[in-house]
Order: C-alpha cells, then structure tokens, then sequence
C-alpha cells in the first residue's frame, strides 16, 4: 500500500521530477555555471514572457480553446509602446509618459482579445480559425503601423519594468510573503507541494545572491497568481473548468458561456498586450515581426503542465512547471553553446516525450 | 441446442475492486439469454471480457468457444470467433452509406480497390434478410435510430457472428420499430444464433427471451428460464432484497395554487423548422405534470423551452405565479426558481472531467455572479449534505463523476437541480439508464419534493413509470397536445391511442 502511494505521489509529479533531473544534468554538463544565481535569474527572467502567455493560454485551453494570435497582438501592443513613446514624445514625459504608454500597449492587447472574442462567442467557428486569422490581422497591422519597421530607443523610464529588480531587502520581504502565503494556502497537504516548494526556494535563494527580485518575474507571479486566484476561488473559475469539461451541461447548469469565453480571451489579450510592451522594453525597441511562435511556447508550457487540448483538466502550477521545463532547456542549451537551430529540434522532442510520458502515466493510475 | 461459448470461473478486478468475482456464464445456439442486473453489477464488464475488449491475462478464468479454451488478446479475435457487440450508444458512421458501415473494415476489393458494386450487392443482400427498410446507399445519419440499430445486426451477420450481444438496444426506439427488431431478434434464434440481451425492462425481457442470468455484485446469482422467474422473484433478486411494490406510495396532498401557466406556446428551431404547438397548459402548486409521447414528439423541446434553450425560438406567453416572463437563457430560468435535469445525461448533465463536489454544486455557483468567492469547505459541507439526502453511494467527493453507476450519477445531477432550491423542477427522463434499486429512490425524491410543495413537469418513455408519478398526463403527438388525461383517467392504452393519433397541421 505504501509503495503504491508513493509510486502514485511520483506520478503525479513526474514533470516536477523530470524538471529536477534536467536541472541535474544541466549543472554537471556545464560544470556548475547553471546553478550560478546569475544564470538561474536570468533562466527566471527569460521565462517570464511565456509564463505570462502560459498564463492566459492555460484559461483559453482549460475551455476547450487555443489562442494563435498571441505572438503577433504582443507585437502589436509593443509597437504602439513604440509609436507612443518614439513618435509622440511620450518618452519625454517622464514617469507618466512611461505609464501612459504601458496602458495604451495593454488596452490594445485587451481590445484585440476582447473582439476575438467577441466574433467567437457571436460567430460560434472554430476558435482554431479566429484565432489563425487574429493572427495574421495583428501582424499586418503591427507592420502597417510601423511602416515594417523597428521603433527605438524607448525613454528611460519604460526600459525598467523589464530590466530592474526590486532592493534586496524588498526582495527579501516579497520573498517571504510569499513563501509563507504558499505554505499556508497548502497547509493541509504540504507534501503534495513539495517540490514546487523547493523550486521557489532554489530561485529565491538565487535571486538574493544576485541582484533580488526581477521585475520581470514580478509580472509574471502576478500574472500566475490572479489565473490560479481565479480558477480556483471564484465561480469564473468553476465556469471555466466546466466549460472545457461538457459545455452543454455548463449552459443547462447556468453557466454564462458565451460571457466566460468573453472574458477568457479578452485576458488572454490583456496579457499578450504586457508581454508586448515587456518585450519591448527588454529590447529597447519595438520591433514589428517580435514575438514570432510565441503562441507555441506558451501552448507546450500549458500541455507540458498537463492541461488537456480538449479542456477541463489542469492547473496554473502544471503550467508554471511546464514554463520552467522550456525555459531550463533554452537556457541550458545556450550554455552548452546548442545551435540553434540544433535547440529547435531538441525542443520539439522534449515537448513530445513530456506529453507523451505525462499521458501514459495519467492512463495507468 | 448446442454450447457455442462457455465463460468459466471469470474474475475480474479493478485496483482490488472485484467486478466480477467466479462468474459462468454459458451461451447456447437458438436461445436468447436475458443478463440483468443493476447498473455495477457487472454486466458491461462481463460483455467486455467476452468481446475482447478486455484482453486475455487482464482477467483470471477461461473462456471456451465450441467447447476449446480460446484467448483473445482484441476485440478483433472476438470478431473471428464470431461474436459482435451491438453498444447502446451506436457506434455507427452517419456520414457514410449503409452498406459501408455495413462492411467497414470488411470492403469487398477488387485489384485492391474497393468494388463498390459488390459492396452494395451484398449489403442488400444483408439489409433484406435482416427487413431493412432502406436502401444501400443511403446516409446513415439520415436514418432512424430503430434502423440503424438494425443495420448494426446486419453488420454482425455480414461477419457470420453466431453469438450476438445486444446492450440495451431499445432504449431510443419507438414502439414499433421494437416491435420490427424483436420480430428480426427472434428469427435469427431460430436459425442458430445464441443472442445475450441487456435491458432493465421487464416488459421487453419476459417477452423476448428464454434464460435468465442475474449478476449481483460481480457474480451470478440466479439462474433460471424465463418462463419459471416471476418478475418480482426477479427484481428481488436484482437488488438483493424484496421490493413489494415497484413504485412508493403516491402521495395524497391538496394542490396550490397555478404556478405556471402557458398559452398558445408554439416553439422552432433556427432554420425555422416547426417543433411544437401552439399549445397551452398550466401547473399548479405540489402537481407532478407527465408528458406523453412517442420519441421525437416535440415534448423535450417544450421543457427545454421553458428552460432557455438558446436553440429554440418560442412564441406565445410563459407566466410564472401571476406574472409573465420571457425566459432567454437557462441563467435566467434559474433565476425563475427553474431547476432543468436534461433527458441525456452525458450530453446535457455530466462534468465528466470534473469532481462529485464539482459536480453538484456547479449550477448553484455559475448561476450567481461570476466573480463570488467560493468558500471550499462550506461547499464541500453543503455537496456532502446534499448527496446524503440522496444516499448517493461514493467514496469522497473529489472522485470522478465517471466512476459511479448511472443510478448515482442521476442522483448527482438532481442534487445539482435541487441545490438552487428551485420551485419548478423539469425532469426529462429522470431514470434513463437507471437500475431498478435507484429508480425507487428517485422515485421518492420525486414524491418527497411535491409534499414539500415543489411541482414537477416530467418526461418519461416508460409509460407505467409516467402513470405511476403523475397526478396528471398530457400527451403530445408531432409537437400538439392531442390528449389530457387526469390520474383517474389514466390508462394505457388510451395514452398510446393519442400518442400515436396523427396531427393535422393547424399552422404551417
């Protein structure tokens, strides 16, 4: 009985596991240069983009959806940040020029996604070929509203939110409330959050040694944190798992449908819309063909976390694993000086076998 | 009358859940064999292993065909040995002609290409020795459910099967098209073939089948002819108790006032198609309302009209106590104080991802405002108090939907109903695929709701069930009310006679 509970508890956490052993082999094969707290910030710092995006596509396909666009509305978003701040000398205005054009990148992340919506809850086609066409649409007008081209520099007080890091000693404090809040929230089986435990303290203790809390990876706990607050303690949440499980039964039971798919993909656009403005940021300049595959990332961090395509089933923590899993292996192969074009084809293997093993166990249990 | 399989000493567990424990089992040439049980008995579970499904080594004991021990590792040896499995949920292609789903997998060929010629030729061949009433190349999606059901019995002949399991095979057909399939059931007993029937009618089975198995538990315990098993000698050994009375005691309560009332209430789909009145009824407080009809007659989509359906256009006027109310979406009805259990339960109820607790507390949350907090554990109290009431058999209430009998998965759905205390409830075929210890229960959930003042509308295909329940039928043929009958009036044929009467069209 007891081998079996253990074997069970393994199984449920082979991606967790299998993240572990590929943070093994990442250290030895680079002698140790992964687990510098300066690599694993920057691990950290390079997940953040598709962690955002992992968040929101987690809703899209925890109702049965898939969302294509997200890779070119980020770039649509970044460019007005660009047009705004290049163009309109909002650069110049200080603080609130930066703000200014952080909210004008959102709000046209969250349009884009309000009115795919919109055609999916009224038009009632695939959202595989909404999204497909968004897809398109967002990038041919990032690229008219550039003129095809990229816009740089971005003033001086936009580039931080992608850049800095908190003090240490705030770092110290978020760090705790944190932790603390996570233990506490899973006090009544803290075994089962045993592993994603050791993980936050691994990269807090990383970020501490180095230079403290990412902004960037600020934006991505939050961007985690509302997605998991919602499905899991409000009735959205349940709508959302319902949908993706039997929408029939959904509408019989009274659940909105149409109003949560609304809703669902309008977020989705409002975090393409951060991701964009970030990117942006990050490069110091918006560039119209950014963000390319993007939604593919953010699609095999959710499935890797073993959300169904088919909606119903997964959690926000599966995708922050299957975020991670992508972003070890980026990171490492860098390290390993992996061709590119060589990481593509490792990539596309990972991401199969994650599935495919995290499948087959799921069947035996 | 020669053995044509014999299952010996079958065990079959599950995680150490036995799901059939020492089961034989023998099937004989020219007899049709009744295997009934409650839903978790194991029948589904039996048929399995006989079919292939569950391999060879996935079980103990043998399986004999014509006396040698045989082992299947796929549904496909079964095939070759000559059995076929008629599912209750069709697993026909409805965008292919008949005669391919006749030979699916089995296309004559001809220079490796498929001879549809020959195809054809031969599929009618099948399709008039089984009284098909259609044509080989007719799409099968276009064709009643009674035939389609028929032509899967031509695809197991068109495979020489000799023993042929049928697994609740009426429960979507009218009365006639049961009638033309037993007609076809008992001829092909006749010419050799050992048939397993599955049903939880009584009716259906005295009058079909010749031996009866009775699986309780995972094992068989009785076994007799059909003839020497009185019905109730049967279902107590069914449930494992005695049950004197196939329905409780119909309660005797004053009526309240009218609660609902429709007028000239006339329903079609998108395209504009006609699918009911215009009829007018009413209900009052404490009634159980029966709809009678055949399938298809329109009375779902009158109930699923009432309740919102977002498919349906209505017209006419829906007054609820004394005021009227349009009713757009089943949110809406729900605000009503509506409760809605669809007629199929995969389609219209089930999570099937989700949790028991999920499960049942969904239509109270998702009726509410989206952005409520949930309060876990007062919901998994209120979820456990709910299911109590309904002695629901599970082990906890994160389990999955998908591991309990159809009996208490039923029972899930009407606490779901329930927990948004409505005032009206619509129950359409509340104990479908239910066996017969938990139609009893239902039952008196049923009758334990209108002494607390709620009033029913109720749909049900089994006419003595519908009887038994109502204080009042009204009976629906083509979408118009052709009959109302009050419970003293109450009499089967009659019923039927109205069911069946032919409509003129009033409006076209």
């Amino acid at each position: 009985m007891n081998i079996e509970m253990t074997r069970n508890y393994l199984r449920r956490n082979g991606v967790w596991i299998g993240f572990l052993i590929l943070v093994f082999v990442m250290s030895i094969a680079t002698n140790g240069d992964f687990l510098s707290a300066r690599n694993l910030t920057n691990l950290l710092r390079q997940a953040s983009l598709n962690g955002i995006l992992a968040a929101g596509m987690t809703l899209v396909i925890l109702i049965g959806g898939i969302d294509l666009s997200v890779g070119s509305v980020a770039a649509l978003a970044g460019i007005f940040a660009g047009i705004s701040q290049v163009h309109w000398g909002w650069a110049g205005a200080g603080t609130s020029g930066a703000f200014a054009s952080f909210f004008l990148a959102v709000g046209v992340g969250l349009f884009s996604g309000f009115v795919t919506g919109a055609l999916l809850a009224i038009l009632r086609i695939a959202p595989f070929v909404i999204t497909l066409g968004a897809m398109v649409i967002a990038r041919g007008l990032a690229l008219i509203f550039s003129n095809g081209a990229s816009i740089s520099p971005m003033g001086e007080n936009l580039i931080p939110i992608a850049t800095e890091y908190l003090s240490l000693t705030l770092s110290a404090a978020f760090i705790i409330v944190f932790m603390s809040l996570f233990i506490w929230g899973n006090r009544k089986q803290l075994i089962e959050a045993l592993f994603p435990i050791l993980t936050f303290g691994l990269f807090s203790y990383s970020f501490l040694a180095y230079r403290g809390f990412p902004i960037l990876v600020l934006f991505m706990v939050a961007a985690m944190g509302l997605v998991a607050f919602l499905l899991s303690q409000t009735s959205f949440g349940r709508s959302v798992y319902s949908i993706g499980s039997n929408e029939k039964a959904s509408q019989w039971a009274g659940v909105p449908v149409r109003r949560v798919t609304w809703i669902v993909y309008s977020l989705m656009g409002l975090f393409a819309g951060i991701t964009g403005v970030l990117l942006s940021s990050r490069l110091n300049g918006a560039d119209p063909n950014a963000g390319q595959l993007f939604e593919l990332d953010a699609i095999a961090a959710v499935v890797i976390g073993g959300t169904s395509l088919k909606g119903g089933v997964g959690t926000i923590m599966g995708t922050l694993i299957g975020t991670l899993v992508i972003a070890t292996l980026n990171n490492g192969m860098d390290l390993l000086s992996v061709p590119s074009f060589y990481q593509m084809v490792f990539k596309g293997i990972i991401i199969i076998v994650a599935v495919s093993v995290d499948k087959g166990q799921r069947q035996t249990i | 009358m020669a053995e044509l399989a014999r299952l010996s000493n079958v065990t079959k567990d599950f995680s150490g859940v036995k799901a059939l424990d020492a089961v034989n089992l023998r099937l004989e040439s020219n007899e049709i064999l009744a295997l009934v049980g409650e839903n978790g008995a194991g029948k589904s579970t039996l048929m399995k292993i006989l079919s292939g499904v569950y391999p060879s080594g996935s079980f103990t004991g043998e399986i004999f065909i014509d006396g040698k021990p045989t082992h299947f590792t796929s549904p496909l040896d079964a095939e070759k040995s000559g059995i076929a499995i008629i599912h209750q949920e069709l697993s026909s292609f409805p965008h292919l002609t008949v005669a391919e789903n006749i030979f699916v997998g089995h296309w004559p060929t001809r220079f490796g290409l498929v001879d549809w010629a020959q195809l054809n030729k031969k599929a009618l061949q099948i399709l008039n020795r089984v009284g098909a009433n259609c044509k080989p190349t007719d799409m099968m999606g276009n064709l009643s459910v009674g035939t389609q059901q028929i032509i899967e019995i031509a695809k197991a002949l068109s495979r020489e099967s000799r023993i042929i399991i049928l697994d609740e095979p009426t429960s979507a057909l009218t009365p006639k098209e049961v009638k033309s399939l037993f007609l076809l059931l008992k001829e092909l007993k006749n010419s050799g073939h050992a048939l397993v029937y599955i049903s939880h009618k009584m009716e259906e089975i005295y009058n079909l089948t010749d031996r009866i198995v009775v699986l309780r538990d995972g094992k068989t315990v009785h076994t007799a002819l059909t003839s020497e098993l009185p019905e109730e000698k049967l279902i107590s050994h069914m449930v494992g108790r005695s049950l004197d009375r196939l329905f409780p005691h119909f309660p005797t309560r004053e009526l309240g006032d009218q609660v609902l009332k429709i007028e000239n209430f006339a329903g079609k789909n998108k395209a504009g198609k006609h699918l009911f009145g215009p009829l007018s009824l009413n209900l009052r407080r404490g009634e159980i309302l029966g709809f009678a009809g055949l399938l298809g007659a329109g009375r779902s989509e009158i109930l699923q009209s009432l309740f919102g359906d977002l498919n349906i256009e209505v017209q006419g006027s829906l007054k609820l106590k004394n005021s009227t109310v349009k009713v757009k979406h089943p949110r809406e009805a729900l605000r009503h104080n509506l409760a809605f259990v669809g007629e199929d339960r995969k389609r219209d109820s089930l999570l099937p991802t989700r949790s028991l607790n999920e499960n049942v507390s969904i239509a109270r949350l998702a009726s509410n405002s989206l952005l409520r907090w949930l309060n876990n554990s007062k919901e998994k109290n209120t979820s456990s108090i709910s299911l109590a009431q309904m002695n629901t058999k599970m082990s906890s209430l994160e389990q999955s939907i998908q591991e309990l009998s159809g009996g208490n998965q039923q029972k899930i759905i009407l606490a779901r109903a329930l927990q948004t205390s409505p005032e009206i409830i619509i129950l359409d075929e509340p104990t479908r695929g239910v066996d017969v210890g938990a139609k009893y229960e239902i039952y008196e959930i049923i009758f334990k709701l209108v002494q607390q003042g709620k009033s029913l509308l109720l749909v049900s295909s089994d006419l003595p069930e519908l009887m038994a329940l109502s204080d009042r039928i009204v009976v629906i043929s083509e979408g118009f009310m052709t009959a109302e009958f009050n419970r003293s009036e109450f009499s089967e044929t009659e019923i039927m006679k109205m069911a069946i009467k032919k409509v003129a069209r009033e409006i076209s």
